[in-house]
């Protein structure tokens, strides 16, 4: 699949990341010089173009023409929305995937036919702002306007939480693991249980805290 | 609903300001939204309509500024995204009838009509107006 990603930031470089890991062709548009220059270091086989995403020349000299999706992760919702009704309505691109921060514009959007519309940023707060954000997490869903996500973590060998109990981990008020799916079996967890690598942890919280509980489980990267 | 005939103006700039202050003079009901506290507090004296200080990209603001009453939008600020996301969410969303959007970029004008949006673009209009004064001066 051909993507082009509109947005440097620390979400566009993660997104960027899995995209490539999948196999995808991808093309990042950067609003800056440092934006890109971050990129260009750590993705070799990627084009990196400096440039606004609202710019239809711009998008042109990615070839969005031949694109099979856009994730649109611009600064702002205003930007993301007209990066999306540019692909979709002058570059014919099938798919395009919108962050949008505030989430009460969701439903314009959506009106819109912006295909799929994420406030899941919103969820991990600050977290996925940063560099390279967190190893494992599957995926994530926001509630309650984004007031409230559920993330499915998984823990790798070296993450802090293995070997320790839910009770030692200390997670913060307004984060509760409501679930852990090990082999085939889901266990409501107690206190008590251990957690074991490879276990894949439904972790709901509130969004300032999600980083924190984030941290405790899979650690800092 | 039962529609108030009130004018809702997104961007108090100069082209803003001055249009508000010229609908206000003529008895309408306008409000005048904008982000900067400053831009609000200069509007012009004949101004005696509302003014509602908020981030027009949040629907929350526009809210505010009771768009779903509204007969009339204006989305004039000096950003284009802003004024198609604005303009956008007042015919779409709040079912404004009236809606006129300001365009500074013309490289964008294809999509507008493809939304069925109607455009002003002011630097369009000047060259119009100066270049049928260099006609009528040959």
């Amino acid at each position: 699949m051909r993507v082009v990603v509109a947005g440097g930031g620390g979400l566009a470089l993660h997104v960027v990341r899995r995209l490539r890991a999948h196999g995808h062709g991808v093309a990042l548009v950067c609003a800056t010089r440092e934006e890109a220059d971050r990129a260009v270091t750590r993705f070799e086989d990627v084009v990196v173009v400096v440039g606004d995403a609202t710019d239809p020349a711009v998008l042109e000299g990615v070839e969005t023409r031949a694109a099979d999706l856009l994730v649109a992760l611009c600064a702002t919702d205003p930007e993301t929305l007209l990066a999306c009704l540019l692909a979709t309505r002058r570059f014919g691109v099938p798919r395009t995937v919108a962050q949008v921060h505030d989430p009460d514009n969701g439903e314009l959007f959506r009106v819109l036919g912006v295909g799929s519309v994420v406030s899941g940023a919103e969820i991990l707060g600050g977290v996925i702002e940063e560099e390279s954000g967190f190893e494992g997490i599957a995926t994530r869903v926001a509630l309650a306007g984004g007031r409230v996500g559920v993330v499915e973590v998984r823990l790798a060998r070296d993450a802090p939480a293995v070997g320790s109990t839910l009770e030692a981990l200390r997670l913060p008020a307004g984060a509760l693991v409501a679930a852990v799916l090990r082999d085939d079996a889901v266990i409501v967890p107690r206190g008590a249980a251990a957690l074991c690598a490879g276990d894949r942890l439904l972790l709901v919280s509130e969004a300032s805290v999600a980083g924190a509980a984030l941290e405790r489980l899979v650690g800092a990267r | 609903m039962a529609r108030r005939r009130c004018t809702v103006i997104v961007g108090a700039g100069r082209l803003g300001s001055a249009l508000a202050g010229r609908l206000s003079h003529a008895g309408r009901d306008v409000v005048v939204v904008d982000r900067a506290a400053p831009a609000l507090a200069a509007l012009p004296a004949e101004f005696s309509g509302f003014r509602v200080r908020g981030n027009a990209a949040e629907m929350q603001t526009l809210r505010r500024a009771r768009l779903d009453e509204a007969s009339w939008l204006f989305a004039v600020t000096d950003r284009d995204d802003l004024n198609l996301m604005v303009a956008l969410a007042g015919g779409r969303l709040f079912g404004v009838p009236n809606v006129r959007v300001r365009v500074s970029d013309r490289v964008r004008q294809a999509l507008y009509e493809a939304l069925e949006l109607r455009t002003v673009n002011p630097n369009d209009l000047a060259v119009d107006v100066l270049a049928a004064m260099a006609d009528d001066a040959r």
